[in-house]
């Protein structure tokens, strides 16, 4: 059994028209044991950026203290609000601090990037557990229902969605998948990030 | 002088004297004002910094001084007082801004790497057994948060934001020189004369594309911004920062 | 040797006086004035800039920041906010190291850090100066303004030597003993941010030397609660709202006679 298997949990982050969403499962295990229906695994990092650590739940709380703690750091020197891209880097880069003895998480990041001429752009990126980073144009995936998650988002994900389209689409993407695996479900999380406001809702799941 | 305490090498060389002073700091900057001239000026549309370029011999070959450095493709340095400090300082600096590429995937904004220089400086004058760097320091940069910025950093290690500055032997005259010239709205071409006038007031010798060197900052414009901070094809960054060729340089004291 | 006990700090003269100390308080008594006013709903800190010219530029960030012109007055943390007089260089390396302990104390806590803890580990870190390594003091008096559930609104003061105590109101830097004896005078307990507000700056415009007064001489900040999430909120005022400040309490001289260059 590996050890990103063991708490289990799934994150994915969708790409729409000047929005992208973000989601995850609830659940925290001990193997196939069931321990909480509570376990978000997505955190807020700026008022446009979201950030979701799936794999083992004790390196999920502690990368969310590590990347608040240099996001602070990030902020009151630099006298602004980190872009998307930079922290993907950060993300990137504190991860590969520790390429030989790894956080196991592989993180997901959404948000919107500040354009130069004032509008905004729609990011997401995901890393591995050393920090590589994929830059992907439609939708990334993590956790153990990732090879899940790949497959119905293939199948339901299209370009520019508007935030309500988008909300069905990563809902239903993130709802089909964990109910295919055993180590994620027991709820899910979702949030759509546009220009002018978060819209957060949680989903009910099958609890088996 | 090995022993258990770190003998004189892990005392503070700076240190107050009775009125309050920290003397080395103010020998260092005497050195500073032996140095050579530099100024730099903040125009709407760029900055531009420049110095006088001295050699003691006609033999040394002056083609490999240089005193304007370039730290990263934004940034760029000037400095007035002893070389061999600068020299050492530019490479922290290089090395600061490519570890702030390494973690962030850019290249630091114009007033982290001050602040980041201005460290490197103060910690000079409160170490044990090392003497504050005999530099200051004129900071030229661009940024998408800040726009262009001019940062002089002083031996104390202090930093202050210019509209236009000056530096080294001149600097007082210099200073009154640019003050009576400066507006707000002067554009790069007029700083870059403004910069040669404000070198010619005491200037010894001859002034040519041998004996000044210049440094430009450009604002990139809306769209080459839209087209994202990746320069096409090379993967690099656009520069900001360029020193001027010798023959820019040339046509440039010619009008 | 007449000078043989006022270098070094780490040793003491035979009268049983470090020098360093006393040599650092005398730089920060030449330095530009900070005043801090502990109210019953908030704390106020003022600072005199003493670094003026024509061409200075004082323009800041574009937008986002946290407002100000960094100089006197900084953002320590979330509840914390700092006033610096003496050695600006010393200064910036103090501050830097009040961030990362504030952010290490969250991380290691879940918790904004305490006011006087903070204060405290700077203190310890300035009297590890005074008396081992044989390395110089900071030349930096800092105020601290700031909030935590236990204590509420506090307002620290710390020197050179690594003391540090708590006010109601004080003052550092040049002609604080002016300023100090105006606050005794007018200071009253449960006063109100808003009168703490405008005690501070008449306090400051009878204190500073300068025959103008605005935001190019003048750095300004108040620590409130957020009346809706009740957690602490650190204003810093920028150039423009100080100016507006000073005009709506009566207090804005305008410049009359040129303003000196840079030294």
């Amino acid at each position: 059994m590996s050890i990103m298997e063991n708490n289990g949990g799934s994150v994915i982050a969708m790409v729409g028209k000047e929005c992208v969403a973000i989601a995850c499962d609830l659940r925290l295990g001990n193997q196939a044991l069931g321990v909480s229906s509570d376990f978000q695994k997505i955190f807020p990092v700026t008022d446009r950026i979201f950030l979701g650590l799936p794999g083992l739940g004790t390196d999920v709380t502690t990368l969310k203290e590590l990347f608040r703690f240099r996001v602070n750091m990030y902020t009151i020197k630099e006298e602004r609000e980190i872009e998307p891209e930079t922290f993907a880097h950060l993300v990137s880069s504190t991860l590969y601090e520790h390429r030989f003895g790894p956080y196991f998480i592989e993180p997901v990041m959404a948000g919107l990037s500040k354009t130069p001429s004032g509008g905004f752009k729609p990011f997401i990126a995901a890393t591995d557990l050393i920090g590589c980073l994929n830059f992907a144009k439609d939708f990334v995936v993590a956790g153990t229902a990732s090879s899940k998650l790949f497959g119905v988002a293939e199948g339901l994900w299209e370009p520019d969605l508007e935030p309500e389209d988008l909300f069905e689409t990563i809902s239903q993407t993130i709802m089909n998948a964990v109910d295919r695996d055993a180590y994620s479900g027991w709820g899910c999380i979702v949030h759509v990030i546009t220009k002018d406001q978060i819209v957060t809702r949680t989903l009910k799941a099958r609890m088996d | 002088m090995a022993s258990a305490d770190g003998g004189a090498y892990s005392f503070s060389l700076t240190t107050f004297s009775p009125s309050g002073k920290l003397v080395q700091i103010e020998h260092a900057l005497a050195a500073v004002s032996a140095g050579t001239t530099s100024l730099g000026i903040k125009a709407s549309n760029g900055i531009v910094i420049a110095t006088e370029k001295k050699t003691s011999s006609i033999l040394i070959d002056d083609s490999m001084l240089d005193k304007v450095a370039v730290v990263c493709p934004n940034i760029g340095i000037v400095y007035s007082g002893m070389g061999p400090d600068f020299r050492v300082l530019i490479a922290k600096a290089r090395k600061s801004a490519q570890a702030y590429w390494k973690i962030y995937g850019e290249y630091p904004p114009t007033r982290v790497l001050t602040q980041e220089l201005a460290t490197v400086m103060q910690q000079a004058t409160q170490s044990g057994g090392v003497r504050p760097y005999g530099v200051s320091l004129l900071v030229a940069g661009w940024d998408i948060n800040r726009g262009p910025s001019l940062y002089q950093v002083d031996p104390s290690g202090s930093f202050w934001a210019w509209k236009a500055s000056a530096i080294g032997k001149n600097m007082v005259n210099a200073k009154t020189f640019l003050e009576k010239r400066y507006n707000d709205d002067i554009s790069l071409e007029d700083a870059i004369h403004t910069a040669l006038l404000t070198l010619k007031e005491g200037f010894e010798g001859q002034m040519t594309e041998k004996t000044i060197e210049i440094g430009i900052v450009t604002v990139p414009s809306a769209a080459e911004l839209e087209e994202g901070k990746i320069g096409g094809e090379t993967g690099r960054p656009k520069p900001t920062f360029r020193k001027l060729t010798e023959e820019e340089v040339r046509d440039y004291l010619a009008l | 040797m007449a000078r043989r006990y006022d270098s070094r700090t780490t040793i003491f003269s035979p009268e049983g006086r470090l020098y360093q100390i006393e040599y650092a308080m005398e730089a920060i008594s030449h330095a530009g004035t900070v005043l801090g006013v502990l109210a019953k709903d908030g704390v106020v800190l003022a600072a005199e800039k003493k670094v003026t010219g024509k061409l200075l530029d004082l323009a800041g960030a574009k937008e986002g920041g946290y407002g100000g012109s960094g100089e006197k007055i900084f953002l320590l943390n979330s509840n914390v906010i700092g006033g610096v007089a003496g050695l600006t260089a010393d200064a910036n390396s103090l501050i830097n190291y009040a961030r990362t302990a504030a952010q290490k104390h969250l991380l290691t806590y879940n918790d904004d850090i305490p006011v006087e803890v903070l204060a405290q580990r700077l203190c310890d870190m300035k009297q590890g100066y005074t008396q081992f390594g044989g390395l110089r003091p900071f030349g930096v008096s800092l105020l601290y303004a700031g909030y935590d559930p236990h204590y509420q609104f506090q307002l620290y003061h710390s020197d050179p030597s690594g003391n540090y105590s708590g006010w109601k109101a004080t003052c550092i830097g040049a002609n604080n003993g002016t300023a100090q004896s105006l606050l005794k005078q007018e200071y009253k307990d449960d006063i109100e941010i808003k009168d703490a507000i405008s005690l501070v700056l008449r306090v400051m415009s009878k204190t500073m030397d300068s025959t103008t007064l605005g935001s190019e001489k003048l750095e300004f900040a108040v620590l409130t609660l957020d009346p809706e999430t009740k957690a602490p909120k650190a204003k810093i005022y920028r150039p423009a709202e100080i100016d507006a400040l000073l005009q709506s309490e009566g207090l804005k001289k305008d410049e009359d006679a040129e303003m000196k260059p840079a030294q």
